[in-house]
């Protein structure tokens, strides 16, 4: 074998001759093919390696996760959870939310209640220390606890029997817009006595006494009082005997007290001017006789002038009528009509002869006084706890046919007994203690009516067991004002708003995929012309979309989807459209084209699964913000009316901010929690799918 | 640059009238909406349709038009007897005399419920000082700290301060601002007792009507303190980890003189156009702000309009937001122009 000499010089110029034959190579490789080799590691696509980047991002995978769950529960409470939302419960209403037994202190269904008008006819003494427990009727003594001890108020505004004197406080909260003597005058407000018949030969006289406080919410108003009657004969023409008017000036209004001995005099006068005015203003013929006039349906009327952006008042202490008439009939009815304690004349009803009427006008108590205490208010205790009343026989009947009882308790020989619950006893089952409400039977009384027998049985019965329940229940969210779960409506609501985003994104997200992908890929005329119709339709701001469509449709569920539809789908084909433009210039792209792919094949295997990714990703987060305006859209009061949604659910309960504020907590802590988890789970989405953009949320 | 301007404020003002247009015809198509009120006024309303040319008026019953709108027959509203019937016209017909009414007399209707027969345009006048000022002073609040905080954090990028500020406005941003709206007045309002419940009235004293301003300021404040921080934050991290910030600092600057100098004016160039976008739309108000506290801004007149169908004042409130959703989206594009020397220099070498 022949060898080779080769020389050569080391770094140091010194020559090195090596020999080199053929057999000092081997081949590494022979008579294999040389294709590619699998690789060592496992292959990734792109939505491996997305997801791989997405789960490192610990906060967007908490994100996801809750997300996850209250889907889940939107979808599992409002089947898993029983309590009937479809009707109203009036009985269950506003009870507090309860986690724990009632006395823990909390979340445990009961309220602190302070400054509740107490009875002073229900008085508990402990340690020589007098306590009064507030109105039974409101409050049963069975729920009430922790009761402190009663002191003096004198600032109650609202009217109750527990109250005693204050003013009446006529608010006028008419919105005016400018401070023009017609414009306050076409909104004024009025609070009118009860009809009387005057006769105009007797002597009738009125004591105005005003409150000239100013309260703290309100301003003293401009006001008038008048006399309005008809005559009989002329009905159709209402006339106005003015006492006192300071409806014109601005500045000299006075809440001195007033006090007229003679009304009548002012009525003639009037009726005397009217006769004698001229035509189109006059309604009685010159030859009436004013002291033969039957005055009908006169009310003693007070105006209240509305202010500019305040609410104005007028506080009225006490009215007295009076007359020299000695028929009882008309004393009566003065009396009746007069007011000596704001509180009593409140709260009178519609149909009382006494009764004050108001028009445009809020009338509430203001400053009455009475004593007042603190205390712990257990509702589930008034709602469900045990009460004594009257159960009529027929009910027995049904028990015996629930099987609930065995037979019907023996009410003769209990209307005799000391002790008429054993005969309760007797009949008792194993089913009674779980359904029947009657727990025991206190008295029975025996009456007979024209020889027939009745049965007047006193038994304690438990509420909750009248109401359908096997058990005391608790709602872990309490309920609302019409007695509904929290929980489970506050679930619905999340179920149908989550459900209105979906729907819409799924709309949204076609249509501006199909619309972008033909903007972008083919570009030129086609694509100026679509952008130009984006443009104009994009300048709509939303709230002029969501009314038109809401005036012409009417506020329904579908009416939402099409309104955030027809907008919504811009932002996913602008950027489908940008995709498309980046993706269509490729190399790749080209390469393909050459090869002799069709614009289908370019579209579906080349470009639409590249910017998939990112159109999905920056789309998501419509569906947040499709919750968010229909939220908003609700709590303006335009929500759709056939069913709920978070945002109705909030709307309906922001009356009780302050009063029940766990009515709007609990519905508030979930929309923000689905608002924070879906913004975190959109972020971490994008952040993986493209890299290049994160930290810029 | 001139051409680009005119031709942006040229196109804002085409999708305007288009947007009006389309308002104007699908309100009308609308049931006919009566105003409230006396005959009198009734009367006074019909004759004003006629002198705009809304409504057709006839001395006798024209069945042939279809039922009358109004009629001054048993009224007395004329001495001499005359009886009138008011007619509708067609839609389109109305539409002309509308934008006629526009163009020569800037006449927008008269509202027929929220105040009856008064200009509706004079309304929105009366409202839009109120939310025009609490808008200006939360945006003067607003946007310096947003910006301050904005920049902080990107200063601090990937520390705790980032991550709490990060956090902080990711909850401020998510949480829906009726919900932060009502835990303020909830808290300030009725739990402490500190600031008024609501918007105090025109009579109320100077300090009452500063304390008014707090709550309405702050929770507008929230949004956009937050919106702002997070933009200055991504936009001056992009600048931060860009290849002439590397080159300055090589270069021997300090890294104060190169954020000041370099990184934040480079920053700043898409910020400001947005501020000024931010600033011109949040004039048309919080909608939701103004219901919740009772502001008398044009937000509650919206409602109360669309509530009693008073179609002329949500037009001409619907024609406010309109305008100025548009002006936000020119100016941000136009100052972009002005802004940025790039875009600048270049339109001027393109003549």
């Amino acid at each position: 074998m022949d060898k080779k000499k080769y020389t050569y010089f080391d770094s140091s110029s010194v020559e090195h001759c090596v020999e080199i034959s053929k057999s000092d190579f081997t081949p590494r490789q022979q008579d294999k093919s040389i294709h590619d080799q699998k690789f060592k590691t496992k292959p990734t696509t792109f939505f491996k390696d997305a997801l791989k980047r997405f789960a490192k991002n610990k906060s967007s995978v908490a994100g996801a996760i809750i997300l996850g769950t209250l889907l889940v529960l939107s979808v599992l409470i409002p089947v898993v959870d029983f309590s009937n939302v479809d009707v109203d419960h009036p009985q269950e209403s506003k009870l507090e939310p309860k986690l724990f037994d009632a006395g823990t202190g909390f979340w445990d269904g009961t309220r602190r209640m302070t400054n509740i008008p107490c009875d002073t006819n229900l008085v508990s003494v402990v340690d020589g220390q007098t306590y009064y427990y507030p109105s039974a009727t409101e409050y049963p003594s069975r729920a009430v606890s922790n009761l402190s001890l009663p002191r003096e108020n004198n600032e109650i505004n609202t009217a109750s029997p527990l109250v005693t004197g204050g003013s009446v406080n006529i608010i006028c909260d008419r919105d005016v817009y400018d401070n023009t003597l017609e414009n306050r005058i076409n909104n004024k407000a009025t609070y009118s006595s009860a009809a009387f018949n005057y006769d105009i030969n007797e002597i009738y006289g009125v004591d105005i006494v005003f409150n000239g406080e100013d309260p703290e919410e309100y301003t003293l108003s401009n006001y008038r009082i008048y006399l309005s009657y008809t005559i009989a004969g002329y009905e159709d023409t209402t006339f106005e005997t003015v006492l006192r008017d300071f409806a014109a000036d601005d500045n000299n209004i006075s809440y001195d007290d007033y006090s007229n001995t003679d009304l009548m005099a002012e009525v003639k006068e009037t009726l005397e001017a009217d006769k004698t005015s001229e035509e189109p203003t006059s309604t009685l013929p010159s030859d009436f006789d004013v002291n033969s006039a039957q005055i009908q349906n006169a009310k003693l009327v007070f105006d209240v002038l509305p202010i500019q952006g305040d609410k104005a008042d007028l506080l009225i202490k006490t009215i007295t009528f009076n007359t020299n008439s000695t028929n009882v009939a008309t004393l009566d009815a003065l009396d009746a009509m007069s007011i000596k304690d704001a509180n009593q004349t409140l709260l009178l009803g519609v149909s009382d002869p006494g009764y004050w009427t108001s028009n445009y006008a809020t009338v509430s108590l203001y400053h009455g006084t009475s004593y007042v205490c603190d205390f712990t208010f257990d509702t589930y205790e008034a709602a469900y706890g045990n009460v004594e009343q009257i159960v009529p026989v027929t009910d027995f009947n049904t028990y015996v046919e629930n099987g609930w009882i065995s037979a019907l308790p023996d009410f003769e020989s209990a209307s005799n007994s000391a002790t008429p619950n054993d005969y309760f006893l007797a009949v008792k089952n194993d089913q009674t203690d779980a359904h029947c409400p009657v727990i025991t039977i206190n008295k029975v009384t025996k009456s007979s009516v024209v020889g027939i027998i009745t049965y007047n049985v006193t038994c304690t019965v438990s509420k909750y067991k009248v109401l359908g329940y096997t058990s005391m229940p608790r709602f872990l969210w309490g309920t609302d004002d019409k007695g509904k779960d929290l929980l489970k409506i506050t679930f619905i609501g999340l179920r149908n708003s989550l459900g209105l985003g979906l729907l819409t994104f799924i709309i949204c997200f076609s249509f501006g995929l199909v619309w972008g992908s033909i903007c972008g890929y083919f570009g030129g005329t086609i694509d100026l012309i679509l952008e130009r119709f984006t443009d104009l339709l994009s300048g709509i701001p939303w709230i002029v979309i969501m009314t038109l469509c809401i005036l012409n449709l009417g506020s329904n569920f579908g009416t939402f989807i099409l309104a955030m539809c027809l907008t919504g789908w811009i932002g996913t084909a602008a950027i489908t459209r940008t995709q498309f433009y980046r993706f269509r210039d490729r190399e790749y792209t080209l390469a393909c084209r050459t090869l002799g792919a069709g614009n289908s094949r370019l579209i579906f295997r080349h470009i639409l699964p590249n910017a998939m990714g990112t159109i999905i990703t920056s789309s998501v987060l419509m569906i947040p913000s499709v919750i968010f305006t229909e939220a908003t859209i609700s709590y303006l009061g335009l929500g759709f009316k056939d069913m709920q949604s978070l945002g109705i659910i909030l709307s309906d309960n922001q009356q009780y901010l302050t009063t029940y504020p766990f009515l709007i907590l609990f519905p508030s802590l979930l929309m923000a929690l689905i608002m924070i988890s879906f913004n975190l789970f959109g972020n971490g989405l994008r952040d993986a799918f493209n890299p290049s953009l994160k930290g810029s949320d | 640059m001139r051409k680009y301007v005119l031709k942006r404020i040229g196109l804002a003002i085409i999708t305007c009238f288009i947007i009006l247009s389309v308002t104007f015809l699908l309100m009308k198509l609308l049931p006919f909406q009566e105003p409230i009120g006396q005959a009198i006024d009734k009367f006074r309303y019909y004759n004003d349709q006629y002198t705009q040319g809304f409504v057709l008026r006839f001395a006798e019953e024209k069945p042939e038009f279809g039922d009358y709108l109004f009629t001054t027959y048993g009224t007395n509203i004329f001495d001499d007897g005359t009886v009138y019937y008011y007619y509708l016209r067609p839609v389109f017909e109305q539409y002309i005399s509308w934008l006629g009414n526009i163009f020569t007399k800037w006449d927008w209707g008269v509202s027929t419920s929220i105040q009856v027969n008064v200009d509706a345009m004079t309304i929105i006048g009366s409202r839009l000082p109120t939310t025009i000022s609490i808008n200006i002073w939360a945006s003067l609040i607003s946007v310096p700290l947003g910006i301050l905080l904005g920049i902080w954090a990107a200063l601090k990028k990937n520390k705790p301060t980032d991550h709490i500020i990060s956090t902080i406005i990711m909850v401020f941003i998510s949480v829906p601002s009726f919900i932060i709206i009502s835990l303020l007045i909830k808290f300030f309002a009725y739990d402490t007792g500190l600031l008024p419940s609501s918007w105090p009235t025109s009579g109320a004293s100077l300090a009452m009507k500063i304390e008014g301003y707090i709550i309405p300021v702050m929770s507008l404040c929230f949004g956009s303190i937050c919106g702002y921080c997070r933009f200055t934050r991504a936009e001056l991290c992009e600048v931060m980890s860009s290849d002439y910030l590397l080159l300055a600092r090589t270069k021997g600057l300090t890294k104060t003189q190169c954020i000041t100098r370099h990184a934040l004016r480079n920053a700043m160039v898409p910020i400001v156009p947005s501020i000024l976008a931010e600033f011109i739309s949040v004039l048309s108000g919080s909608m939701i702000l103004e219901n919740l506290y009772n502001i008398p801004g044009i937000g509650t007149l919206f409602v109360n309009a669309l509530n009693t169908r008073d179609y002329s004042v949500l037009l001409v409130d619907m024609a406010v937001f309109t305008t100025i959703s548009l002006l936000a989206a020119v100016v941000l594009d136009i100052s972009y122009g002005f802004i940025d020397p790039r875009i600048r220099m270049g339109a001027k070498n393109n003549g």
